[in-house]
């Protein structure tokens, strides 16, 4: 289940491969890998919650990482809170109102552009999970280096050589920058102009989307 | 009678105004609260400030420790950035462990400080291998009503500006340490990264950009925090985040640039005019 | 006893102050916009805010039928004494003092006024100076004045050490940092002075019988000292506040 598009040579990523409904027990799963990179989503909803937690306009989300090593962190927050953000704009939540939606996110293995990786994951499970939906949305990495090139889904060795990192979550209807977070300085200009690379490369992951979404519909179907 | 109506149409409240082009709060889009910055005001720390932009209040106090370096980066100090909310700043917090929101704006601000490399941690070092200095900076909002990132990163460069560090001899044989007080030097800060805040709403088909949102704000634009961050040192664009809200196009985006880099210069004016005048009165 | 040397020839303290003089006290009510009451107290060196959030409806578990649930937490920043704290709050001295100040608040609070509900009281200190316990005390009474929740008195608390001139003693009222390291005895006292009621009373180290009395009418004077200057503060606000009061709600 590979996505080999060459028709976009300027904008290659690493070869992306998923397995949905890869956890037997939850509601929606997907395992994703682009190049090593490999993420673990699972999402378990709608779902009876506490009062407390109860919204009557929209449903709850909560979103737990849990690394490789499985000790909790502060920057563990932060990836919790970026993907809470992505989620929030994209579930119809008011679809739900008085109920949780659970998002849980397991680091299998970091080899570059790992958020990326787990933004896309916890779209396809969510997809899998057949939670109404604005919009998909895709996640894509870049890294500036020294030259001030552009390096999209950069590899470890790239990142390491890298002055700045860059990455962008765009929804599917208009392409509109959903959410987005960067590391390093950098001119505007790089910043525009790997918002640009990144948003025409997003088209391959919705195309793998796509793709995976066909396939399984088809065994269903 | 507008409290009540605030309460039952909170939405459509919060549009009215906007669609008259002004904020509830009797703000212009893209008017930004008055900062007010006060140096070196807790005595008990190496270094202070105290801001307030509109009502969001932050104290930020640097202690100085002596540690040993990590034994794969022995030339390199150490800089300790903690965020506090305490229940004290605002009703939604609780006491108990630090939420969230409050980790997460500690590692977005360790992030900025990273990133702007406005701090050279090798100037923390001592002596190779031996001796580096800690820098705990811990920042206590006490009262958070928005743009809390823009307010900490604001009194955090404001501390570390007139921060001095004492000199410290290290002898290598008998590996005492002495501090000598009375003879200190400035710590070299590159740039000074400001952050600035934007709250991003979808209204009638069209995006609106508040600037420097109110916690009321941030609120009504969905984001836990403001939906967008950017932060520019020197000139130079040190970290753009955006969360959620709604969609950021690019004339959006662009305008919001703008703004920020106008803030940068407003607010490096100020804390620089803070310090001279400062550093005028205890050389009085 | 041969008590510290807290006193010079001239009958002056270590800060230049006379035994019976309080440090210099500043204060502001209603700082900040968010809590239902707040206040910023200065004792000296000694700085403290107060927040009071409530009375709002108590969680299921903790409320009670008939009186109010007073909730406090005292925190200390980690850059308010010399040495770095490594935990602003939750330490057994945290804890200690969040449980001194809801006992103190406690006695002063008409708690019956409000069955099922609960008030929140959050006390920062941001620079300690000795005297922390009854900065705060001090900082939260006139938080809950801000508030507007009905008290029965000014909750006052103050300390009081000893120290020995020409071999007669001779109480010292607001002790200091300086004076609370050197070793002298300290008596903190928390009272309502208008009614002479005293809700916590704390002392370290020894002291003889004989002392108590003189050492215990120091600090309760104390306390009536800081009432007049605090009863000020309250009532200049108060009139600033009815003057300008451009945010009444009409309905």
């Amino acid at each position: 289940m590979g996505s080999d598009n060459t028709d976009l040579k300027d904008f290659k990523l690493r070869p992306m491969k998923c397995e949905c409904n890869y956890l037997s027990k939850s509601d929606g799963s997907a395992i994703l890998s682009q190049g090593q990179t490999v993420a673990l989503v699972s999402v378990n909803g709608p779902l009876d919650i506490k009062m407390t937690n109860q919204s009557i306009e929209k449903a709850t989300l909560e979103v737990l990482f849990s690394s490789k090593g499985g000790k909790p962190a502060i920057g563990d927050r932060y990836k919790e809170h970026v993907i809470r953000q992505t989620c929030e704009t994209a579930i119809l939540g008011s679809l739900y109102p008085r109920t949780g939606i659970t998002v849980t996110i397991q680091e299998m293995e970091d080899y570059g552009g790992f958020l990326a990786c787990c933004i896309n994951c916890t779209c396809l499970a969510l997809l899998n999970a057949g939670l109404s939906m604005r919009h998909t949305f895709a996640a894509v990495a870049c890294a500036i280096d020294e030259l001030g090139d552009i390096q999209l889904d950069p590899a470890p060795a790239q990142l390491a050589a890298a002055r700045a990192t860059m990455t962008f979550v765009f929804d599917s209807r208009n392409k509109t920058l959903v959410c987005g977070f960067t590391e390093g300085s950098f001119s505007e200009d790089a910043h525009s102009e790997a918002l640009e690379r990144c948003r025409s490369a997003s088209q391959l992951v919705f195309d793998f989307y796509k793709d995976i979404v066909s396939k399984y519909s088809y065994v269903i179907g | 009678m507008a409290e009540i109506y605030k309460l039952i149409h909170p939405v459509k409240y919060f549009n009215d105004y906007l669609s008259r082009k002004i904020r509830p709060d009797g703000r212009a889009f893209h008017e930004q609260r008055n900062i007010k910055l006060n140096v070196n005001s807790i005595k008990a720390a190496d270094a202070s400030a105290v801001v307030k932009c509109g009502n969001t209040t932050v104290v930020c106090g640097i202690k100085l420790e002596l540690a040993t370096p990590k034994a794969e980066e022995p030339d390199v100090g150490f800089l300790v950035t903690n965020v506090e909310l305490p229940p004290l700043c605002s009703s939604k917090y609780r006491p108990g462990p630090p939420t969230d929101s409050a980790q997460v704006t500690s590692t977005l601000v360790a992030d900025i400080i990273a990133n702007s490399k406005c701090i050279d941690l090798k100037d923390l070092s001592i002596v190779h291998d031996k001796l580096a200095w800690v820098l705990y900076c811990d920042m206590v909002c006490i009262d958070n009503d928005g743009s809390l990132v823009d307010a900490c990163i604001m009194t955090l460069m404001a501390s570390l500006k007139t921060l001095t560090l004492p000199k410290v001899t290290y002898d290598p044989e008998t590996e005492e340490i002495s501090v000598d007080t009375s003879v200190r030097t400035k710590l070299n800060v590159n740039g000074l990264p400001v952050a600035t805040s934007f709250a991003l709403y979808k209204h009638e088909q069209s995006n609106i950009v508040l600037a420097d949102p109110s916690s009321y704000e941030e609120e009504m634009c969905g984001g836990i925090g403001a939906n967008l961050i950017t932060c520019y040192n020197n000139g130079i664009l040190c970290g753009s985040q955006k969360f959620g809200g709604c969609n950021l196009s690019i004339e959006c985006e662009e305008e919001a640039l703008k703004i920020a880099k106008e803030r940068a210069q407003a607010v490096e004016e100020v804390v620089d005019v803070c310090i001279k005048n400062y550093e005028l009165e205890i050389n009085k | 006893m041969p008590g510290p040397d807290l006193l010079s020839s001239q009958g002056l303290r270590l800060d230049g102050r006379r035994p019976n003089e309080l440090r210099r006290i500043q204060c502001k009510l209603g700082v900040f916009t968010q809590p239902d009451g707040s206040a910023y107290l200065e004792q000296g060196n000694t700085k403290v805010l107060a927040a009071v959030y409530g009375p709002h409806q108590a969680a299921k578990s903790k409320s009670l039928q008939d009186s109010v649930v007073v909730n406090c937490q005292y925190s200390m920043a980690t850059f308010s004494t010399g040495e770095r704290k490594n935990r602003p709050r939750g330490d057994r001295k945290s804890q200690e003092m969040s449980m001194h100040l809801r006992q103190a608040l406690m006695a002063a609070i008409k708690t019956e006024l409000y069955p099922r509900s609960q008030i929140d009281i959050y006390v920062e200190v941001l620079q300690a100076d000795g005297g922390a316990y009854c900065t705060s005390v001090n900082a939260a009474t006139l938080a809950l004045i801000d508030a507007g929740i009905p008290i029965k008195a000014y909750v006052i608390a103050c300390t009081a050490s000893l120290a020995w001139k020409d071999g007669e003693p001779e109480p010292l009222v607001d002790v200091s940092h300086v004076e609370e390291a050197a070793g002298g005895v300290v008596l903190t006292v928390a009272s309502m002075p208008s009614t002479g009621a005293i809700g916590l009373i704390e002392m370290s180290h020894r002291l003889h019988m004989d002392y108590f009395d003189t050492v215990l009418s120091r600090a309760m004077q104390g306390c009536k000292d800081i009432e007049v200057i605090l009863d000020k503060v309250v009532r200049e606000h108060l009139a600033e506040g009815w003057t300008k009061s451009d945010d009444a709600i009409t309905i």
